[in-house]
């Protein structure tokens, strides 16, 4: 199996359209000026790289702006590749780091301190998990929806999780891809950081001064070849290894050495059977700040040694600014686009590189050259990195056919109303008591945590890496022997309203000068995965995902989306989610299926799972897992409800969210069905909470089988896990 | 230096660094702020400035400038109080 791009979508400061972008790119013009989207007068810095080409915002677009970059370049990769998601099954996988934020920043500042008195409207307190829903309303319809986000490696981090569905069969066909539109809040951010440059930015270059931001947009079509060839497509590149991993290292500043990209850059080369001596171009990461563009060059010539001066290196972001989330999907297409017209984008804004950055860098124009295969880089805030391979089509060793492997669960934890729990105990969410009070769960994290080492965490990551702590004492000694094998899916509730409320509230009263820098990376849908992996020295592949009413299972399933197609041995997966001005404003709820008010509270879940054939899985007395799919349209439920396998022996059913009785497939019927929410509350997390609960009621024998159905606001997902 | 001012600098310290384990009067004047004992980073320093510049309405130089300021509590207090003694902001 091969996996093709067939088709690309772009919007940039340069324009829209992937062609326009890239011969602009090519001829190494540059779009700065001072911010225009909102006054950022009183910023230290407000140049920045902007949209403004009217096709990609349409005019009275109700839509947030970074949705409609996002649609403009969908619908560009789907037209190119000439695939109608109404026609044929087509998956969804976005990214965002920012997504709504320019459009409820003054709404959420003005909410700061106050005590809202009816619910807030997802738009607010949840607004990257909303986009992914919005754009596939638009776009789609797509049989299933992922969001995902890494900070500056999110864009990536989306075309790799496509990729990894694509390997592991679960898709066959997937447009991928992510966007980030300026705001507020990234431009204080970034100013508090002290890592704007006053002037467009120059990576590598011996003054370089740090990063400009800027927006926009991308996405590919990515198929399996024998499907997009039976169709009679064509591909533009083929994306021939990826891989993902963490640093582990600090939540802002990346590790000097860079032996983690050098690390994800091999083992994506070796992952397409090629050499460092068959990559002709790489497609930096190359910030511009003085730390990122060192360490750069630095794991680059760990890869390449001294055939670093053959190998072809540029940055775009002299050109277009860094634009977050959306970067890693850009230069992804504008490396695919180097493989297909052979010729390379030079890193505008280089004049003189600096003693430590010497590479074959691209200066000024475009370079016309064989590029036989592209790697491009992104990293992250946290150390969330990754790396992807484009190679001309057939250049690079196929692809294993899919073969899904067993995944096996090895322990568990929750943190909720009834304490700190291991997956067993955890068995009393499922038991009938009486329901939670309103409001925080008594959490002594003194007593669980290192507080020198989790300084840096907010509560909810405080919980999270409780929880990790937990479920790792109880995986044996052979799941963390190799860290650079362990990776992590985080969640949370995606739009973090208090802490970024807090952060704009101040910004506003005080100034952008007295933002205070380390409040925000937290504020990163993502930081809750960095965080997570510095605290626990994971090295895996690490990302944030969310989806409104199931981010819990939403983590787990992508967990084991990595696992499947070999990203990783060992997954963490999970979620946490601390009482905050969302709970505050609806203390309580009502449940199909749950008799009284679901109190809102806070909580933490992880599940700690590997493939079967891995030496940790022999050396517990674990569950399976049978069954795990989602769905995001009604057509994809009523076909993942049939495909549920039958229980055997003593069945149990776990409900959680809104989850429609009638969902219940016939041969589960009989099923005792414990709705998790009656004991945990409502919060972000409890998805994870039912699919611990569930486990530890098959691990203990209690229970043969477990049904676990988690309903969303849109998707829903399902879990059978079985004894081994 | 200005005993009192210390140890507003080093409440300072405990509270917008999130030192948790430690409590001002543990810090001493003259320690290794950055890069020593403390554990403090960039990140740190740039929170510390923000906190510092807030709370005793100054202005600290920006970039390695403001590495010797930062390099104890004693340094700091000096700082501030040559600033206040000439009257800039």
């Amino acid at each position: 199996m091969r996996l093709w791009i067939t088709g690309v979508g772009m919007v940039t400061g340069l324009g829209a359209g992937a062609g326009v972008c890239m011969d602009r790119l090519c001829r190494g013009e540059r779009a700065f000026h001072p911010v225009r989207v909102f006054d950022g007068s009183d910023h230290r810095v407000d140049l920045v790289s902007e949209v403004h080409d009217a096709s990609a915002l349409s005019p009275g677009f109700v839509l947030p702006r970074t949705e409609s970059m996002a649609i403009a370049a969908a619908r560009e990769a789907l037209a190119q590749a000439a695939v109608q998601p109404a026609r044929q099954q087509v998956d969804l996988v976005f990214g965002t780091t920012t997504a709504g934020t320019l459009e409820i920043e003054q709404t959420l500042a003005a909410l700061f301190d106050m005590r809202p008195s009816a619910p807030l409207p997802p738009e607010l307190t949840d607004t990257i998990a909303l986009s992914a829903e919005r754009i596939a309303s638009v776009v789609g319809p797509f049989s299933q929806v992922r969001t995902v986000s890494s900070a500056c490696s999110t864009g990536a981090m989306a075309i790799l999780i496509a990729a990894c569905w694509l390997r592991a069969g679960v898709s066959t066909c997937v447009l991928a891809g992510a966007a980030d539109g300026l705001c507020r809040l990234t431009l204080t951010g970034f100013n508090a950081l002290g890592s704007l440059d006053p002037l467009p930015c120059r990576p590598f270059d011996r003054s370089r001064n740090g990063l400009s931001l800027g927006e926009g947009a991308a996405f590919v079509v990515l198929e399996r070849d024998d499907a997009a060839a039976a169709r009679g497509a064509r591909p533009i590149a083929e994306l021939a290894g990826w891989a993902a991993g963490a640093e582990a290292h600090h939540i802002t500043n990346p590790e000097p050495s860079g032996r983690t990209p050098a690390r994800l850059m091999l083992d994506a080369i070796a992952m397409a059977g090629l050499s460092p001596r068959e990559i002709d171009y790489v497609n930096a990461h190359g910030t511009a700040t003085v730390l990122n563009d060192t360490m750069e060059i630095q794991s680059l010539r760990s890869v390449f040694g001294d055939d670093l001066d053959r190998v072809r290196v540029s940055s775009i972001k002299g050109q277009i600014g860094h634009t977050l989330g959306a970067a890693g999907s850009i230069e992804a297409v504008v490396s695919a686009l180097a493989v297909h017209q052979q010729r390379i984008p030079p890193t505008a804004g280089l004049e003189s590189p600096g003693e430590d950055c010497r590479a074959g860098h691209v200066l000024h124009r475009a370079v016309d050259a064989p590029v036989r295969a592209a790697l491009s880089s992104s990293f992250g805030f946290g150390g969330l990195d990754a790396v992807l391979l484009l190679a001309s089509p057939g250049r690079a060793a196929p692809l294993p056919e899919p073969a899904a492997p067993r995944v096996v669960l090895l322990s568990g934890a929750v943190l909720g109303p009834l304490g700190l729990h291991d997956s067993l105990q955890s068995r009393a969410y499922l038991q009938q008591g009486d329901p939670p009070a309103i409001g925080p769960v008594p959490f002594d994290d003194a007593a669980c945590l290192d507080r020198a080492r989790a300084r840096r965490l907010g509560r909810a990551e405080r919980m999270l890496a409780t929880v990790i702590g937990r479920a790792l004492s109880g995986t044996g000694s052979r799941a963390l022997a190799d860290p650079q094998r362990v990776g992590l899916v985080a969640s949370r509730l995606s739009g973090n309203p208090g802490p970024t409320a807090r952060f704009l509230a101040r910004a506003r009263d005080r100034g952008p000068r007295f933002a205070p820098p380390a409040d925000f990376p937290n504020l990163m849908l993502s930081s809750i995965a960095g965080h997570a992996t510095i605290y626990h020295r994971l090295h895996g592949p690490a990302v944030a995902t969310t989806d409104r009413g199931a981010s819990g299972a939403a983590a787990f399933l992508t967990a084991v989306d990595l696992l499947s197609s070999g990203c990783a041995d060992v997954m963490i997966a999970g979620s946490a989610d601390d009482w905050d001005i969302c709970g505050q404003s609806r203390p309580t709820c009502s449940l199909p299926g749950v008799d009284h008010d679901v109190p809102s509270t806070e909580g933490a879940a992880v599940l700690v799972l590997c493939r079967d054939d891995h030496p940790c899985a022999a050396e517990r007395q674990a569950a399976a897992l049978l069954f795990a799919q989602t769905w995001a349209t009604t057509d994809a439920r009523v076909a993942v409800l049939s495909r549920i396998p039958p229980p055997a022996g003593l069945p149990i059913v776990v409900a959680c969210g809104t989850v429609d009785p009638q969902w219940v497939p016939a041969s589960w019927a009989h099923a005792p069905i414990a709705h998790v929410e009656s004991r945990a509350g409502m919060h972000d997390a409890v998805g994870a909470t039912a699919i611990v609960a569930a486990f530890g009621q098959v691990a203990s024998g209690d229970a043969t089988t477990a049904l676990v159905i988690v309903g969303g606001a849109i998707a829903g997902y399902v879990f059978v896990i079985g004894a081994r | 230096m200005s005993s009192s001012l210390a140890a507003q600098v080093k409440e300072v310290i405990v509270r917008e660094l999130n030192l948790q384990d430690m409590r001002p009067e543990d810090i001493h004047d003259d320690v290794q702020l950055f890069g020593g004992g403390l554990g403090l980073d960039s990140l740190d320093a740039l929170q510390l400035a923000m906190a510092l510049e807030e709370h005793f309405e100054i202005k600290l130089p920006e970039g390695d400038a403001v590495r010797p300021i930062f390099r104890s509590v004693a340094t700091i207090v000096e700082f501030i109080e040559k600033t206040r003694a000439h009257g800039v902001e």
